[in-house]
């Protein structure tokens, strides 16, 4: 049998990590984007 | 060749397939065949879902796509951690729950036998022709590069895929993807490192060559439609394309649903949406890097020189007068760089490319069948003359390893799918040696993508519809995993409609475009397609019950 342990972990902190990683990074590009226009 | 390069080449690869048949020669299971090993690190569940993705096209046809043009093509990948977020809390949890093999499963428990099976086929249908795409397209390159039979190519790749995907299944798959995406890594970072040490200025001078010269766009704002990378389109048409992908498409589903606990198979996702977008990125700077080397080092007037060599003694004079040409715009255009005159430099760029249109419209009139797509051809020119003896077999090992994972991939979610989906339901009760079934499936599957790469030559439009092909369905299906998972009072009849209807919109759409009556970047068909799934599903659904009440 397999255990189910999805519920011990505090997933919504995994989450909000990711996006905000990902809006990090369109952040950087874009600023590297803004230096040369 | 040298010799070394071969020796390279073939050990690396017989290394990884040697340990992928070893791990799993005596344990597999017919559960282990059809969703891999359950005692799977997250690390193998999440390099699994990206070996899978990332075809050898993406090492080939990437950094070519930031020398050519710039690095826009990342927004591509902005859906990317949102859908992998939306999947984990959604997704995952229900299809443990039912625990089910393939996706499709949840689709018979929520509506019906019919849903399951026409979602199923278009799987089938759809990934069925991408797999042969998937051995051909990096196939192409390969043999024109190495100077090989492109047939040679294709079925040596395709035979390779065949033998550990048929002994081991869904669990040499896992086994194999963990160590050839370790390659892959490897590999791009040191090809990376000797792009860096060849570069003949500093790098925060490459940076401003590189970004005065427009290789540093990046983000594009633009509200245009048929701009094909925008933010706007990443974020919205990428995020449909990316929760449909990793969502409901069994050869990326089979990778997270393997493992044993369902916190292993969301941090695999998680993992995905971690490294997704700096990976794409690093993959795009060694574009770059590129654009920056063969600025200062002068490069081929047209990348795929096999190509060149067709053309006819007839027009050699006149290829040889453009290429004389075209190095002097290039001196004049590197001392300009050096100098930093970013507008005259421009010009130069500009003549460079007028040379480089002519070159091609030469080769065009006068080599049959001309292929005028060289972008692909990029790194691997660089990789085939600039590395050292034995890191370009290391190389061609990282290619041919993406070529083989993605297939490998695919070929095992299409026996899965259609054992569990179709052999199971149809056939389950007559008793059957279900290892030897699922092996078969895996070969008939494995045969049928090297069929199809074969064939890919003989019908130029087959590999254009196939790229398109996974955008046509993914909105429809979207929009039906949606509803089945979020309108729980949309019943399956009302479902089917819409679905039709939604398909039936897509193709419209897509008609509109092929013909240019309207400008639409395929990104958005997956938005268009669920959208209207779900807006018809619960139109439908409400007359139904106003009807019948």
């Amino acid at each position: 049998m397999t255990k189910n342990s999805a519920t011990t972990v505090n997933w919504k902190k995994y989450y909000v990590g990711v996006i905000a990683l990902m809006v990090a990074e369109i952040v950087l590009f874009y600023y590297i984007t803004r230096q040369f226009v | 060749m040298h010799a070394l390069d071969w020796v390279v080449l073939l050990a690396t690869l017989a290394l990884i397939v040697g340990y992928g048949v070893f791990k799993t020669r005596k344990s597999a299971t017919a559960g282990e065949l059809l969703s891999g090993s359950k005692d799977v690190s997250l690390y193998t569940v999440g390099l699994g879902i990206m070996a899978t993705q990332a075809s050898a096209i993406t090492f080939l046809s990437t950094p070519g796509q930031a020398y050519a043009y710039d690095m826009g093509f990342i927004q591509f990948y902005f859906g990317m951690p949102l859908a992998v977020v939306l999947v984990s809390a959604f997704f995952v949890p229900a299809y443990r729950k039912m625990r089910a093999v393939t996706a499709y499963q949840f689709l018979e428990q929520r509506f019906d036998r019919k849903t399951r099976l026409f979602t199923a086929a278009l799987f089938l249908t759809s990934r069925g022709l991408s797999a042969g795409i998937t051995i051909f397209a990096p196939a192409i390159v390969l043999s024109a590069a190495l100077e090989l039979p492109l047939n040679l190519m294709i079925v040596i790749i395709g035979i390779i895929v065949l033998f550990y995907t048929v002994s081991g299944g869904s669990a040499a798959v896992a086994v194999t993807q963990k160590w050839q995406m370790s390659t892959i890594l490897i590999g791009m970072g040191i090809a990376a490192a000797i792009l860096v040490d060849r570069i003949p200025v500093s790098m925060s001078d490459a940076y401003l060559i590189a970004g005065e010269m427009g290789k540093l766009n990046i983000i594009n704002t633009s509200l245009d439609p048929g701009t094909r990378y925008t933010l706007w389109s990443g974020l919205t048409g990428g995020l449909f394309l990316a929760l449909s992908y990793l969502g409901t498409d069994q050869s990326q589903v089979q990778r997270y649903l393997g493992a044993g606990e369902e916190r292993t198979s969301r941090f695999g996702l998680l993992f995905n949406g971690v490294f997704k977008i700096p990976m794409q990125f690093s993959i795009l700077t060694i574009g770059v890097l590129l654009f920056v080397f063969y600025s200062f080092i002068q490069p081929p007037v047209f990348f795929n020189q096999t190509e060149v060599a067709r053309a006819p003694e007839s027009v050699q004079l006149e290829l040889s007068a453009i290429e004389a040409d075209f190095k002097e715009v290039f001196e004049q255009k590197k001392s300009m760089l050096l100098a930093a005159d970013w507008s005259t430099s421009h010009k130069l760029a500009e003549e460079q490319e007028a040379l480089r249109a002519s070159y091609m419209e030469l080769l065009e009139s006068s080599v049959p069948n001309f292929q005028p797509k060289d972008t692909d051809y990029v790194f691997i020119t660089f990789v085939l003359t600039y590395l050292p003896k034995g890191l370009v077999g290391l190389l061609l090992a990282v290619i041919i390893s993406a070529a083989m994972s993605s297939t490998a991939g695919e070929v095992s979610a299409l026996a899965t799918t259609t054992y569990v989906d179709y052999y199971r339901v149809f056939r389950g009760e007559v008793a059957h040696n279900e290892k030897r079934v699922i092996r078969s499936l895996t070969a008939v599957w494995g045969v049928a993508a090297i069929f199809v790469a074969l064939a890919a030559p003989l019908y130029e439009n087959l590999i254009q519809l196939v790229n398109v092909l996974g955008s046509l369905f993914y909105g429809t299906i979207l929009g039906i995993f949606l509803i089945g998972l979020f309108i729980k009072h949309v019943k399956a009849r009302a479902l089917f409609i819409a679905a039709v209807v939604g398909q039936v919109t897509v193709l419209v759409f897509h008609t509109l475009t092929v013909f240019d009556v309207v400008s639409l970047g395929f990104l958005w068909y997956n938005v268009i397609g669920s959208v209207t799934v779900l807006a018809v599903a619960l139109t439908v659904q409400r007359f139904m019950k106003m009807t019948y009440s």
